[in-house]
C-alpha cells in the first residue's frame, strides 16, 4: 500500500507539470515513465521512522476516458491506477488496484492547484475521523517533492513522510 | 494393450495441447476486440423482458500482473474491466465504471471454454446467487447466459444470448 501511495504522489506531481500544456486526462501522461524515488518517514501514531529508496516504473495506457498506469517498484508490478476526469466539474479521481486483487476499491479524490497537487482522504473509526493528505509539488517536469500529512481538524497538519522522484532518462 | 496405446496417445496429445495453450492472464486475450451481441432477457425479480441487439467493444492492454479492457457499447464507453490472475482457473476482475461511480470487484472462473463470473447480494439476511456464464464455441463465438439462485444448485434465467466476433 505504501508503494501505491508513492505512486500515487509520483502520478499528481507529474500530472502537474503536464497541466500547463495539457488538460483533462492528458496531465496524467507527465507521470508516465521511470523515477527514482526517495523518502522519509517520521515516527507518528500512523507511521513508523525510516529511509527507503526504489526505482519506480510507470507502465500507463489511455482508452477514452480511462487512464491507467501499471506501477512497477523494483520490477515487480504492485498496483494499476486508473484515473478518470469530469469534465463537467474538471474534477479527477483515481482507482487504486492492488495486484493481488481486493474485494473493495475505494475512488479517491485528486485535486490540482498549480503545481501543487493532492490526494485527500479521510479514516474513520471508533467515530473520530482523521483526515489524510498526499501534497505533490512539482519542481520541474522531471522533479517532484512529496508529502503525506494527516489531521485531526482539516486545518493542523502533522508530517508523516517526506521525498523526492527524480525522473530517470533514457 | 490397442487401448492402452490409444490412452497413452491421447494423453501425450493432451499434454502437447495444454503446453501449447495460453496461461495466466494470457488466456483472456480473445475477450478482446469487436463483437455482435444478441441477447434475450427474462422477467424475473432481478431482471425485465427485452431483446437487445448491441455492438460490444473490448480494448485491452496488458501490463505486468493486469489485463485491463475499455469496454464500449454501441460506441460509448461504460466500464473499466481490471484482471488479476489469482492462480489456477481463477481471476479477479475490478470493475471501474466510466461515470466515476463506485468500483466494484467479482471473480471469473475459466474453466475449459466456459467463463463464470459468479456473483452474491445479500437483502434482509437472505442471500441471492448470481453467474454470468460465456461459453466459447470457438474463439469468435460465445454463448451467454445469465442466472440467480438462493441454494447454488437450483438457478433461475434471467437472460441468454450470443455474441459473434466482428473483427
Amino acid at each position: 500500500m505504501k508503494w501505491l501511495f508513492a505512486a500515487m504522489v509520483s502520478m499528481v506531481t507529474s500530472s502537474a507539470l503536464a497541466a500547463d500544456a495539457s488538460q483533462g486526462l492528458d496531465r496524467i501522461a507527465a507521470y508516465a515513465g521511470s523515477w527514482q524515488t526517495s523518502m522519509h518517514q517520521l515516527d507518528t501514531p500512523y507511521s513508523k521512522a525510516g529511509d527507503e529508496s526504489h526505482l519506480l516504473r510507470n507502465d500507463c495506457w489511455r482508452s477514452a476516458g480511462f487512464y491507467a498506469c501499471d506501477q512497477i517498484v523494483d520490477g515487480i508490478s504492485q498496483a494499476l491506477l486508473v484515473f478518470l476526469y469530469d469534465a463537467k466539474t474538471g474534477n479527477y479521481s483515481s482507482y487504486p488496484i492492488p495486484a493481488g486483487g481486493a474485494p473493495q476499491v475505494q475512488p479517491g479524490r485528486l485535486d490540482i492547484a498549480g503545481d501543487t497537487w493532492t490526494f485527500p482522504w479521510d479514516v474513520t473509526a471508533q467515530g473520530k475521523t482523521t483526515h489524510f493528505r498526499v501534497v505533490n509539488v512539482w519542481r520541474s517536469p522531471d522533479s517532484i517533492e512529496f508529502r503525506q500529512e494527516y489531521s485531526a481538524d482539516g486545518i493542523h497538519w502533522t508530517l508523516m513522510a517526506e521525498g523526492q522522484e527524480v525522473r530517470i532518462k533514457g | 494393450m490397442k487401448s492402452l496405446l490409444l490412452v497413452v496417445a491421447f494423453a501425450v496429445s493432451a499434454l502437447a495441447l495444454a503446453a501449447d495453450a495460453p496461461q495466466g492472464l494470457d488466456r483472456l486475450i480473445p475477450f478482446a476486440g469487436t463483437w455482435k451481441t444478441d441477447s434475450q432477457n427474462y422477467d424475473t425479480p432481478f431482471s425485465k423482458a427485452d431483446k437487445v441487439s448491441s455492438t460490444l467493444v473490448n480494448q485491452c492492454w496488458k501490463a505486468g500482473a493486469y489485463f485491463v479492457c475499455n469496454q464500449s457499447v454501441n460506441g460509448t464507453s461504460r466500464v473499466l474491466l481490471a484482471f488479476t490472475y489469482l492462480g489456477g482457473d481463477s481471476y479477479g476482475v475490478t470493475y471501474v465504471p466510466a461515470d466515476g461511480g463506485h468500483a466494484s470487484s467479482g471473480k471469473l472462473i475459466i474453466a475449459g471454454g466456459m467463463w463464470t463470473y459468479p456473483g452474491q447480494q445479500v437483502n434482509l439476511g437472505q442471500t441471492t446467487y448470481f453467474r454470468n456464464v460465456n461459453i466459447f464455441s470457438d474463439q469468435d463465438h460465445i454463448d451467454f447466459r445469465e442466472e440467480y439462485s438462493t441454494d447454488q444448485q437450483n438457478w433461475s434465467l434471467m437472460a441468454e444470448g450470443h455474441e459473434v466476433r466482428v473483427r
